[in-house]
């Protein structure tokens, strides 16, 4: 359904993609993580037609992107994050609208609608000026907007960001209904617990390129089953590598004048030791330790963590 | 071209939908026009002035003085001069903070006597100071009145100074004298009579047309109309522009352009749709305008083809005005402000508010050359003038060369924009 190959590109200096590749299978949702700035727009972009790639190619439902930009669109509904809809207009008439471009018309683009608007729990609501919605029913009907047409492949972009976790959870099954369809579903999020429930394969993109990709059991295995300790205080960050290479069960992921990060096997174990040699590069106030997860293989290998 | 009217019609749809402040902008026209009617219309639909209300003071109260005020009030200045006694200096000064009058005239003691005397005497004209025009043609009317009464001093002044030699020896006429000075009274008004035969020379006021072609201005509250409200519809129809472009610009903050361009509608389709909204749009209320105008101000619509291809080519300039506007600014805010200046700009050279021709000729040629002062000249042609199309094809062309060239400037900074 999706197929992404060596996609890259740059931006003056700024290399966005670099050579970024995945695949998302019908009725699959692919979790996209990444920090700011990874790539996950511009790759979102590339796939919607708006970013041209400096290089490789990327197929929606077998259609080339960049050679036939608006039949590939055809295939795709895109779930921008924010709320892209009519305001002064009703759910009906923004559907409507949308579905209309589709090239959906008569009895058929009504039934769509009526179908949609259960989907998302928005019919008893459907004629009313969308301007008086909370913002979870402007976020499902952002998702109707996007799926009315049935495309065959979905792009969603944060579409729980800001939301309460009763709405969030309500969001997380529609986008699951969605995907049950047939559909292919690329979601990306800051929130990892989201992916961890939700995505049947994820995808952690950093720099432009994809880390690592599996299935949250494979990601979980790769982790190595290590922990995640944060040595809070002030440091000469440039001695840290020096005096860590005594440890060589201790990974050094990222070195600061405020933090130490690093990977461990057992910090119960290590700490002790570990602590004495952080304190004579500087002054440790505040340890944090995360168990191993889809959260410390993301530190792992971005040095970051989600939300940065 | 199916989804560019697709989207037009959507963005019409949602102006429709709230079209709060598009009708406030189109009652700017309105407004002006009524106020301007109000302040200048009826004398200015007429032909004429309108008369100066002037208060007279008469300090006298002598023959002499009695005359004086017949000549202002049933005299030949009689459509020039609204005149009412003052009731004193305290109730002029009333009477001038209140508006109520532009002049006094104080006819001093005295007045006869100095006639019949020879001596030059004054009539004491009072200004009201919180007006400008009226006093001045006030003052410009009293002028030409006091030279005519000198003239007419002058051709009685025989049986006047027969009548003072009387007064000063304090006895009853002779026969003879009452014979001598009934029969100079008569040959004096013999010569009146002669400059009264002046008279039958009228002035027959004419507007002839620019060109060759006979002219007509409908009626007069039409003409009046028809002379300034193409100038500020012009002027409400570019802020309107304005105003359904910022709805395209919100679209684009509001990530709904980007919406739009992940849909399968090609780029150039939704620029088209956008701009088919915005001419649409002013097109429609073009005619709405002119509908109001024709049933409010009864201003007759003469070649309304012709009406509408000037339309055409003022909406397009207007519409690709604001792309292009709103393609270099980068807020909403921006764009406003931009807008309002540029707008005000074309507007006053162009002739919105003060008549082309009252411009020094350089200033005139430039405004002829702006889009509004050119499409204001055509409209006034077809509708006062009642001038055939081919009279204004020259400034319907200066209209639709701008419509073109500004409009295709557009659409190469949208897609610079776009691009970067």
């Amino acid at each position: 359904m999706i197929e992404v190959n060596g996609l890259r590109k740059k931006f003056g200096t700024v290399e966005a993609l670099s050579g970024i590749s995945f695949h998302v299978r019908a009725g699959e949702i692919y979790g996209l993580l990444g920090p700011n700035g990874a790539g996950k727009s511009t790759t979102i972009g590339v796939l919607c037609g708006l970013v041209s790639p400096d290089a490789g190619a990327a197929r929606l439902n077998g259609i080339d992107v960049m050679q036939q930009p608006v039949q590939a669109r055809r295939s795709l509904g895109v779930v921008p994050q924010e709320v892209a809809l009519y305001m002064e207009m009703s759910a009906r008439d923004n559907l409507s609208f949308f579905g209309r471009l589709y090239g959906l018309k008569g009895a058929d683009l009504r039934n769509r609608i009526d179908s949609v608007l259960a989907r998302v729990r928005l019919d008893d609501r459907a004629k009313e000026p969308i301007e008086r919605f909370s913002g979870g029913m402007l976020r499902r009907l952002n998702i109707a907007a996007g799926v009315l047409h049935a495309p065959a492949v979905v792009l969603m972009d944060e579409p729980t960001v800001g939301l309460d976790p009763q709405t969030r959870a309500s969001i997380l099954e529609l986008v699951r209904e969605i995907a049950v369809d047939g559909t292919a579903v690329v979601y990306t999020t800051h929130y990892l617990d989201e992916a961890e429930r939700l995505c049947h394969r994820i995808g952690i993109i950093d720099h432009g390129t994809i880390l690592a990709e599996g299935t949250l059991a494979e990601l979980r295995h790769a982790a190595g089953e290590r922990e995640i300790v944060a040595l809070r205080g002030t440091f000469r960050s440039e001695a840290a590598p020096e005096v860590l290479r005594n440890c060589p069960e201790v990974v050094l992921i990222r070195a600061s004048e405020s933090e130490l990060l690093l990977a461990l096997q057992s910090s119960e174990r290590q700490l002790s030791t570990l602590l004495p040699i952080a304190g004579s590069i500087g002054v440790v106030r505040e340890v944090a330790v995360k168990q191993p997860s889809l959260e410390s293989l993301f530190i792992k290998l971005t040095g970051r963590e989600l939300r940065e | 071209m199916h989804a560019s009217l697709l989207i037009a019609l959507h963005h019409l749809r949602r102006t429709l939908r709230s079209p709060g402040l598009i009708l406030v902008l189109m009652a700017i026209p309105l407004t002006i026009a009524g106020i301007e009617y109000a302040a200048f219309g009826r004398s200015v639909a007429t032909g004429k002035l309108p008369p100066v209300k002037v208060l007279v003071m008469d300090e006298d109260s002598s023959f002499a003085s009695g005359f004086v005020k017949q000549f202002l009030s049933a005299g030949p200045a009689k459509d020039r001069f609204e005149v009412s006694d003052a009731g004193g200096l305290d109730g002029a000064r009333e009477q001038f903070s209140k508006g109520n009058a532009s002049a006094l005239i104080v006819i001093p003691k005295g007045f006869q006597q100095a006639l019949l005397e020879g001596r030059q005497t004054d009539l004491i004209l009072y200004k009201n100071p919180t007006q400008s025009i009226y006093p001045e043609i006030a003052d410009s009317v009293l002028d030409i009145a006091v030279s005519v009464g000198n003239g007419l001093i002058a051709q009685a002044r025989q049986p006047l100074d027969q009548l003072r030699k009387l007064s000063d020896e304090g006895r009853r006429p002779t026969d003879a004298e009452v014979s001598a000075i009934s029969t100079a009274a008569y040959r004096a008004g013999e010569r009146l009579a002669a400059l009264g035969a002046l008279q039958g020379i009228a002035i027959d006021v004419q507007r002839p047309s620019r060109g060759s072609e006979k002219t007509t201005g409908g009626s007069p509250m039409g003409a009046f109309f028809g002379t300034i409200f193409p100038g500020l519809v012009l002027f409400a129809l570019l802020f309107i522009s304005e105003a359904l472009a910022l709805r395209l610009l919100r679209d684009r903050t509001r990530g709904l352009q980007r919406r739009l361009m992940m849909a399968c509608v090609s780029r150039v389709a939704i620029a088209v749709g956008g701009v088919i909204y915005v001419v649409t749009g002013l097109l429609a209320i073009l005619a709405l305008l002119g509908l109001v105008g024709h049933l409010l101000f009864a201003i007759e619509i003469r070649s309304p083809a012709g009406l509408a291809l000037i339309g055409l080519g003022f909406a397009l300039f207007a519409a690709g005005l604001q792309m292009a506007i709103a393609s270099l600014a980068r807020s909403e805010r921006g764009v406003q402000a931009v807008v309002g200046g540029v707008v005000m700009m074309v507007s006053l050279i162009g002739g919105s508010f003060v008549p082309l021709e009252s411009y020094p000729p350089f200033l005139r040629a430039i405004g002829l050359l702006t889009p509004n002062g050119a499409a204001q000249r055509a409209m006034v042609d077809l509708i006062v003038n009642a001038q055939p199309f081919a009279h204004v094809l020259p400034s319907v062309a200066t209209v639709w060369c701008w419509g073109i060239v500004v409009l295709a400037a557009a659409v190469i900074l949208d897609r610079r924009r776009r691009d970067a």
